[in-house]
């Protein structure tokens, strides 16, 4: 009883939200060389962005374009623990007139994308920035460094 | 009226009757920024170029693409006002891109060009902090160095490209045809209709033509929405054929 009196409506969201976020980070695995995941969710009215994720030495560069997000008050970024979950509303819905197999009209009013990042990273100093509706975040990358002597 | 012409089973099919005169030829192939791609279409619109071939081949993966409930292979010809346009809807297969571009310039050269233009982007690192993308060029002979000086392009003198241009241009040059590259400065791995536009500029001082930017600049955002999935195919496509390898450079010294 004491279960079921805190499955409220919220939790199950909070549930289904994170089993979304698993799935996504399995097409993230896989989606290369397997799957071809659609760059669109239309139970969520969602696009998926472009992303170009750039890894040096020192840091993880994620770059998203974001076409039709006007500011950086529409953009939503968290950092998991090792991934990163980016929301951005658009300033109007983007309509497709005969979108799909099946031609019906659709409109799409939010970008969302989660991305398994490929290191251990410091989230107190990233850092965003967005101009001309491209997204820049980034993120130092947990590194030790050791310097070695020349005997 | 149809008419065949190709090589090791790729096949130009022209449906309507091609009589220019030493016409221009552009090719807009998905490539880098989908630049290419994108100025073909908004030269395409503006030019109201009428579909008069398409390309054939089991070679090309089987796809038809709809428009208008009518059915089209993905790599088509335009024609219109002495200028020919050949374009794709998808991205040309690296194992096809040898075979590809023996039979388009074979096909060019019996429309006997005045100039081939190969249209797209040269990926840069700052492209965001770039207000208006430039221009550079390379050129396959003297007479196309001779056309192109009228945009006082910068010219590629080193490097290594990767992917169906740089073969289109050598198949050219083993040829003597007059052909050369516009290649602005690009994202990458994003749709990028500003680059586009700086091809276009570049193409209307060549070819004496007024062609308007500014409805290709407005619908800007739309055209990064729309051109997502064939951007997304592309790059993959891009990486198959290591095309990274564009920023190494060459091995051969002075």
């Amino acid at each position: 009883m004491e279960r079921r009196r805190h499955l409220s409506w919220e939790r199950l969201e909070e549930i289904f939200e994170e089993m979304q976020r698993r799935a996504d980070r399995i097409f993230e695995v896989f989606e290369p060389s397997l799957l071809s995941k659609p760059l669109w969710d239309a139970e969520r009215c969602c696009l998926e962005p472009l992303v170009d994720v750039r890894e040096s030495a020192d840091a993880i560069v994620v770059t998203v374009d974001l076409p039709f997000v006007d500011t950086k008050e529409d953009i939503d970024i968290t950092l998991l623990q090792d991934s990163l979950e980016i929301r951005a509303k658009t300033r109007r819905a983007i309509r497709f007139e005969r979108w799909g197999t099946v031609q019906r009209e659709i409109d799409f009013n939010e970008f969302r994308k989660t991305l398994r990042l490929p290191a251990e990273v410091k989230p107190e100093e990233a850092n965003a920035t967005f101009k001309r509706g491209v997204l820049k975040v980034l993120l130092p990358k947990k590194t030790r460094k050791m310097r070695i002597e020349i005997g | 009226m149809t008419r065949m012409s190709g090589m090791e089973g790729i096949r130009v099919v022209e449906t309507s009757a091609v009589g220019l005169e030493k016409p221009t030829i552009l090719i807009g192939l998905p490539d880098v920024g989908l630049v290419g791609m994108i100025a073909a279409m908004h030269m395409l619109n503006t030019q109201k170029m009428q579909d008069i071939a398409y390309i054939e081949s089991d070679l090309i993966p089987p796809i038809v693409v709809l428009h208008g409930g009518k059915i089209f292979e993905p790599i088509r010809v335009y024609g219109q006002n002495n200028l020919l346009l050949i374009t794709s809807e998808i991205p040309i297969p690296g194992a096809i891109v040898r075979p590809f571009a023996r039979s388009i310039v074979k096909w060019s050269m019996r429309k006997n060009p005045q100039l081939i233009l190969a249209l797209g982007g040269i990926a840069v690192p700052n492209r965001l902090d770039i207000e208006k993308p430039e221009c550079y060029t390379i050129e396959t002979n003297e007479e196309a160095k001779r056309i192109l000086e009228k945009a006082k392009l910068e010219r590629l003198n080193e490097g290594i490209m990767v992917g169906p241009y740089p073969i289109i241009l050598r198949e050219c040059q083993k040829n003597n045809l007059p052909a050369a590259t516009i290649l602005a400065q690009s994202f990458d791995k994003y749709p990028d209709p500003g680059a586009a536009a700086s091809v276009i500029e570049v193409l209307g001082k060549l070819l004496n033509i007024n062609v308007n930017i500014d409805e290709l600049l407005k619908s800007a955002e739309e055209i990064r929405v729309k051109t997502r999935d064939l951007m997304r195919r592309t790059d993959r496509t891009m990486q198959q054929m290591s095309k990274a390898q564009e920023l190494e450079v060459p091995a051969m010294y002075t």
